[in-house]
């Protein structure tokens, strides 16, 4: 395992920090957490932009602390390969809303709230994480009006080409990740990555402990922060 | 250098799902409006852009639109002058 000091961001409007500070620190990673207005990114290998809905989801989802100062550094790093970062939920639509990860959420088709538990499946692990293997599944929460993930035109056979989508949805009546998506996510993409930079829409900070329901989050970050 | 009054109307592509939109539109027909269709929401964005010409502002402007304002994956944005608008005077 290298190092684990991981920086957890809170936006105006981040409401799964805490958790996800938590979730983190039973894992004994050393965890900091930064505020949206800093300049700089402390000492840290890793980066978490949390869920939640910061700016009040105001413009877009994530639009605006895509361009909070922090995330100026947390740019400045991605480019100098010097962290891996995890967006969950509001923290994937502000990676995508930057332009770090590709697309965008937009709302769910279905034009309502979804809150409820889901499997996903590993399509491609990302480069770096060989213990996430293609085939493996995840049963985690979700929680969100604007998951529904969309590329532009020629957006789609590019994620294909560079060796599919880290996570798919998996449908409850075949369980098979072909196109199911509780949102209306294009191909049922759950979350992607690029280099070290992966987004997700599930929550893994939310299933810790089997009391919860599920304790695959817990196996998730697990291997998250034994990657890159 | 004038401050000149600019609207952008940023608009979901017509692909692109609007909630919102529907919505809207089936209380509408049912409230009566059955002539009304294809109801779209999308946002008007009033601002103003210092610059030293109407060219320069509107460069400004569409700046804003393609980098910030609208996102490419699921909106398109139109904007112009809005001479009708007064703006603010510097320095007053």
């Amino acid at each position: 395992m290298m190092g684990n000091k991981v920086a957890v961001v809170t936006f105006p409007g981040s409401n799964c920090d805490h958790d996800t500070v938590w979730a983190l620190e039973q894992l004994d990673a050393e965890v900091v957490v930064v505020r949206h207005d800093a300049r700089d990114l402390p000492a840290c290998e890793r980066v978490v932009l949390p869920g939640g809905f910061s700016y009040g989801d105001y413009l877009r989802a994530g639009a605006l602390a895509a361009h909070a100062p922090i995330m100026d550094a947390v740019g400045r790093a991605v480019e100098r390969e010097a962290v891996s970062v995890l967006g969950i939920c509001n923290g994937f639509q502000i990676l995508c809303e930057r332009g770090i990860l590709p697309g965008a959420l937009w709302s769910n088709t279905s034009g309502e709230f979804v809150c409820r538990w889901e499997w996903v499946e590993v399509a491609s692990p990302p480069a770096g994480w060989p213990e996430f293997s293609t085939g493996m599944r995840f049963r985690l929460p979700v929680a969100h009006g604007q998951g529904a993930f969309r590329v532009q035109e020629d957006g789609l056979a590019q994620i294909w080409a560079q060796g599919g989508p880290f996570l798919r949805y998996v449908d409850p009546t075949t369980s098979r990740s072909t196109g199911y998506s509780p949102n209306g996510s294009v191909d049922g993409i759950a979350g992607i990555s690029r280099g070290r930079v992966i987004g997700l829409m599930p929550h893994p900070e939310r299933a810790m402990h089997s009391v919860f329901g599920s304790v695959d989050g817990r196996r998730f970050l697990r291997m998250w922060l034994g990657g890159p | 250098m004038t401050r000149y009054a600019m609207r952008m109307a940023v608009t979901l592509k017509s692909e692109v799902l609007d909630p919102a939109g529907q919505a809207t539109q089936a209380v509408v027909n049912e409230r009566g409006f059955d002539a009304v269709g294809e109801l779209r929401i999308g946002k008007l964005v009033d601002f103003s852009v210092q610059a030293g010409d109407p060219a320069e502002a509107l460069e400004v402007a569409r700046r804003l639109g393609r980098e910030f304002l609208a996102n490419p994956v699921l909106e398109r944005f139109e904007v112009w002058m809005d001479q009708g608008r007064r703006t603010g005077h510097d320095g007053e």
